[in-house]
């Protein structure tokens, strides 16, 4: 197993497998994700999207889609459309540049974006914008996975900032300060409402976690969920979701997840079916 | 003993006993009201979920993280 390093959609990625020959292209194919799915990158489909209301791009149309069914199963928790909500609060650039925000709304407007995927060709009409912050990462390592093992790859661990997807061999993965999970076919992904933080020029405590019925960060029981998966994109969108309805939680079991998280207490609670090999 | 002495002797003891029944009674107020609280601070986030056990399985490979 032969390892390779690099970073890319602002943290840290990592990726494992059993030909090495195979790592030399992963950066750059993760960059050329990014460049079409970031909402800070000027000329990204998304930003194309932004401007023009409708763009071909069939990448950006397999995340958007795959979005609306993680919306549409979670019955708005989560929610591609929070992107103008971000930028309300401030969260309008890079994270690690936000030190000057302006001050939140107290009441901001409602999320009223509406999105549609007719096949490569996404259109949005009306007021706001969209985030794929909450389910790109993992989509992009699920790709990253999927390439590798087209290739010839079978032993393969890849890690898109702490989304991770394993197939061929069983791997130890570290959740939380002293649990550990074995995945062998599988991913994991968690989102917390602790990291990504920032504060608002009225002193307000913020995050980037928003809950769509409310156009402000989310404010549930939860405050850290990891979820396991089959697939990375569905692993990330259940983790955001979950800190915004962890009602949800009960239903894991439909798209064959579980998950483990940490309340408001610091108490950690896992689904039944958290504990079995993946 | 007179009778004096045996009223006073057995409104002492009937004050002790009172005093350490009340104590006991706050106590196992106490004990309860602890108990409450503690049971209300455990509730689960959702129905059908357990408290997660530590578990310890030696190195990790990796670590699954918000980012």
């Amino acid at each position: 197993m032969t390892g390779r390093g690099f970073r890319a959609m602002g943290t840290a990625w990592w990726v494992w497998c059993d030909r090495a020959d195979l790592l030399d292209g992963v950066p750059a194919g993760v960059a050329a994700l990014e460049a079409r799915l970031s909402r800070f990158r000027d000329g990204s489909a998304l930003r194309r999207l932004q401007r023009d209301g409708a763009v071909e791009d069939a990448v950006l149309a397999e995340v958007v889609r795959l979005a609306l069914r993680m919306r549409d199963w979670s019955g708005g928790a989560f929610d591609p459309a929070v992107g103008s909500a971000l930028v309300a609060l401030g969260y309008d650039r890079d994270h690690r540049s936000l030190a000057d925000a302006p001050a939140a709304p107290a009441r901001p407007a409602p999320l009223a974006l509406q999105v549609d995927v007719d096949g490569d060709v996404v259109t949005v009409r009306g007021p706001g914008a969209l985030d794929l912050g909450g389910i790109a990462k993992g989509w992009a390592v699920d790709q990253v996975h999927d390439a590798l093992r087209q290739q010839g790859a079978r032993e393969i661990l890849v890690d898109g900032g702490g989304d991770l997807r394993a197939s061929g061999r069983r791997f130890a993965i570290g959740v939380g300060d002293d649990h550990a999970l074995p995945l062998s076919d599988g991913a994991i992904a968690t989102s917390s409402v602790s990291v990504r933080t920032w504060t608002d020029a009225a002193g307000r405590r913020l995050h980037h976690v928003i809950d769509p019925a409310t156009a402000l960060p989310a404010a549930s029981s939860v405050v850290t969920a990891t979820v396991r998966a089959p697939d990375a994109a569905t692993a990330d969108a259940l983790a955001t979701a979950i800190l915004v309805r962890p009602d949800l939680l009960p239903r894991l079991g439909e798209l064959s997840a579980a998950a483990w998280v940490v309340d408001r207490a610091g108490i950690c609670w896992e689904t039944p079916s958290w504990g079995e090999a993946a | 003993m007179t009778d004096d002495r045996r009223i006073v002797a057995l409104s002492v003891v009937a004050a002790a006993a009172l005093a350490f029944a009340g104590s006991w009674f706050a106590v196992v107020d106490h004990d309860r009201d602890a108990a409450l609280a503690v049971s209300a601070a455990e509730r689960p986030p959702a129905p059908g979920l357990r408290r997660a056990p530590a578990r310890r399985r030696g190195a990790v490979v990796r670590r699954s993280r918000a980012s």
